[in-house]
């Protein structure tokens, strides 16, 4: 029950981080950086799978209100939570999940969490460049854009892993 | 019917999956691609407060400089006065009197919101439907062009500027009057793509472009950009032309939305000749 609230808040407060903070980051064509996609990387391996659909295309919709691009965003994070059982089963440890844990660090380690957030953000970047400019740019400045956004919404993961821990 | 339900209780997250997949796709073509288009009106209103109060501090570092932008932007203004009127009757008799009526109506709003270093571009106004702006507006600023009003709520209203990759608007080249189409490369706020200008027209690093009218959005003759850059692609029987953008969108921070009386009028003669 309380794994429920504490997702229901990690919900708003990334949603409030992207659009306050993140969407206002006005520096380089490069960056822009998509901190909602740690909602996806941290819902229970035992998230109902009807859930991690609805709250992800809700999570989409709402930001792409706020960011003027109709469907992009909820396309591309349905599309990652739709594949993140995929993923979690190709990234599962010899003795399987341990039921009822988090895919963070605290129940799986630094170095499990290094590969699965890493597939996860880069995954999500470049499906959401790839979409927003379709037939517009090119391949070689879409990967650019999803490289350098992956490594800076990467690193505020961790950040926020490290207080996780911490606490 | 039994089977039919154990096949969705079976396959509920793939289904689930592609409906959610099939309304973002509609959303995604229905509304990303044409300027026409209206967005979902109420989330405006929320996120223009949220972005007045974010940026409402910002503006005053900026005071100084806009007052003395605001004190040339009024003399300019003062002494193209009667460029915004159109004669009634005969071109011929000059005279200032009841010959003239208002074709354009300018107002002028504050940007409480933009951006630069996305692939779409947005500016959030302060003046909305209850100031008078109306969707499709043109916005220009003193430097030039800067977009087209998108949406608008009660108070506010979102432009969508020449630095996004939905934008285009027709002009002309200052020399020879030959015209084609601007649109953002997506890569630099500074700069744009002018197409469309076949090779036997003569086109030098340093021409102006300004807009044709053509669309009623804009007053002919607004400056869009100087050339930057002429290429001839093999292959190919039009320029590319690289455009210096003539307004800073990082520094715009007062606009004049540009509503021509008129459109109503003559978008009316365009469905006429439709039918």
């Amino acid at each position: 029950m309380i794994e429920v609230v504490k997702n229901i808040i990690r919900f708003f407060i990334l949603l409030l981080l992207q659009i306050v903070v993140l969407n206002n980051i006005d520096i380089s064509v490069f960056l822009s950086p998509m901190i909602i996609v740690l909602f996806v990387i941290l819902l229970p391996f035992n998230t109902p799978k009807w859930i991690l659909l609805i709250s992800t295309f809700l999570m989409g919709i709402i930001l792409d209100l706020f960011m003027n691009t109709p469907g992009i965003v909820s396309f591309a994070l349905v599309f990652l939570a739709y594949s993140r059982p995929v993923i979690l089963r190709l990234l599962r440890p010899r003795e399987g999940y341990v039921i009822g844990a988090i895919p963070g660090v605290k129940d799986l380690g630094w170095n499990w969490f290094f590969q699965y957030s890493l597939i996860m953000t880069s995954f999500f970047h470049f499906l959401y460049f790839m979409i927003l400019g379709i037939s517009q740019e090119n391949f070689l400045f879409i990967i650019w854009k999803t490289i350098i956004s992956s490594l800076f919404t990467l690193l505020v993961i961790y950040l926020f892993q490290l207080f996780s821990i911490k606490k | 019917m039994k089977g039919l339900l154990s096949f969705i209780l079976k396959h509920h997250f793939t289904l689930i999956f592609i409906i959610l997949q099939f309304i973002s796709f509609v959303l995604i073509v229905t509304y990303n691609h044409t300027q026409k288009e209206a967005f979902i009106n109420s989330s405006y209103y929320t996120s223009g407060i949220l972005n007045s109060k974010i940026t409402s501090i910002s503006s005053y570092f900026s005071l100084l400089e806009e007052n003395s932008r605001l004190i040339k932007e009024n003399t300019n203004l003062r002494n193209q006065f009667i460029k915004d009127y159109k004669n009634r009757h005969v071109p011929s008799k000059e005279i200032l009197d009841s010959l003239y009526f208002q074709n354009y109506k300018i107002l002028s709003g504050r940007v409480i919101q933009s951006s630069v270093f996305k692939t779409r571009n947005f500016i959030t106004l302060d003046i909305g439907r209850f100031q008078g702006v109306k969707k499709g507006s043109g916005v220009i600023c003193d430097d030039g062009v800067v977009g087209i009003v998108k949406n608008t709520s009660e108070n506010y209203s979102v432009v969508l500027p020449i630095i996004n990759s939905d934008f285009k608007v027709s002009c002309k080249i200052s020399g020879n009057d030959y015209y084609g189409s601007l649109r953002w490369d997506a890569k630099s706020y500074t700069s744009a793509i002018l197409e469309d200008i076949p090779f036997h027209v003569s086109v030098k690093k340093g021409d102006s472009l300004y807009t044709t009218g053509f669309s009623s959005i804009f007053p002919t003759g607004e400056l869009l950009g100087v050339v930057d850059k002429v290429e001839k692609n093999p292959g190919d029987n039009f320029y590319k032309i690289a455009v210096k953008l003539s307004v800073d969108f990082k520094q715009v921070r007062t606009v004049y939305v540009v509503d021509q009386l008129l459109k109503a009028e003559l978008d009316s003669l365009k469905v006429g000749i439709d039918d």
